[in-house]
């Protein structure tokens, strides 16, 4: 499966609150592309969810790396910083 | 209702705005101007006064005063003195803050209704919530008992509440349950939703990732953790 079909796998799973499917997907998306920033970004909100929040700021922090400027990862990251 | 702040440090400070943002009246009150400046423009009256001043404090028409809240524990002997001042001059109710157990014994006999003890009871949560990862909030409602959020165990994924017999078995009551619901933005980019549910029915399934908000004995709490 592409990391294309593999995301979208990944967000219904997301979506149908089933978090440890949608958690596999998304790694197996990472392992093909680790610097996908969908995947890293949807990954952290999963975490967040699921108040894994070490590991939600992790992949946060990721995609900022990669991308400075994407907002919403930004946001999330200041959020999860307060305690 | 009408609030009258003694003291705008850090607490006095949040204490005045939050009452003011909520639609109250609130006369902020401190001998330091700057501090004043700074609440000014968000409280109904702020004034720079010695609060130690019998004859400035009467000024005030402390009886009109739905609560007096002396917000001035750095300087023991000013909150003392503005405690008992406010309580002869008809305070309906007295809020104090304190950093010490001394300290508040002595505010309660000098007219105090209430002693808070704002460095306690956040150091008391910061550990708390240190030292238990699956603990988002802790506030200790007495000696005995406590409120607290924790992350619902595995053990009650898919079970609704009555069938976690969470009562019986653990001596926990779940009055609340807030969950992050996931939802695509328009973007096509994963979010959540905050949803709080007050008084869950006892049909309610517990999802996974979801906070409960739970009061217990302190000694049920440590064993729901470790479920």
């Amino acid at each position: 499966m592409g990391t294309e079909d593999l995301l979208e796998e990944a967000k219904f799973e997301l979506l149908a609150g089933r978090y440890e499917n949608a958690e596999k997907f998304l790694m197996k998306v990472l392992e093909q592309e680790p610097k996908n920033i969908d995947a890293l970004f949807s990954l952290g909100v999963l975490y967040e969810i699921t108040h894994r929040d070490s590991k939600a700021l992790e992949c946060f922090n990721k995609v900022l790396e990669i991308s400075p400027d994407h907002k919403e990862a930004r946001e999330h990251a200041e959020n999860l910083s307060e305690l | 209702m009408q609030f009258l702040v003694i003291g705008i440090g850090r607490f006095g400070k949040a204490v005045a705005e939050t009452l003011a943002e909520a639609g109250h009246d609130v006369v902020a009150v401190d001998e330091n101007e700057e501090a004043v400046m700074e609440v000014e423009a968000v409280v109904s009256q702020a004034l720079v006064m010695d609060a130690t001043n019998e004859r400035a404090l009467r000024t005030l028409g402390i009886k009109d005063f739905d609560a007096v809240i002396v917000a001035t524990s750095q300087d023991i002997e000013s909150s003392l003195l503005i405690t008992m001042l406010v309580k002869e001059l008809g305070a309906k109710k007295i809020i104090a803050k304190t950093s010490a157990p001394l300290q508040a014994k002595v505010l309660k006999r000098l007219g105090a209704d209430l002693v808070i003890y704002p460095e306690r009871d956040m150091g008391q949560r910061v550990a708390q919530i240190l030292t238990s990862p699956r603990i988002f909030e802790f506030i200790e409602l007495s000696p005995e008992y406590s409120l607290v959020e924790i992350v619902a165990p595995e053990a009650f994924v898919g079970k609704t509440i009555k069938e976690t017999d969470a009562r019986a078995k653990y001596g926990v009551n779940i009055i609340g349950i807030r969950r992050r619901v996931p939802e695509m933005s328009e973007e096509g980019k994963v979010t959540y939703r905050e949803e709080t549910i007050i008084t869950p029915s006892a049909e309610e399934e517990i999802a996974s990732g979801d906070l409960l908000i739970v009061i217990a004995k302190d000694e049920d709490i440590e064993a729901l953790k470790k479920l």
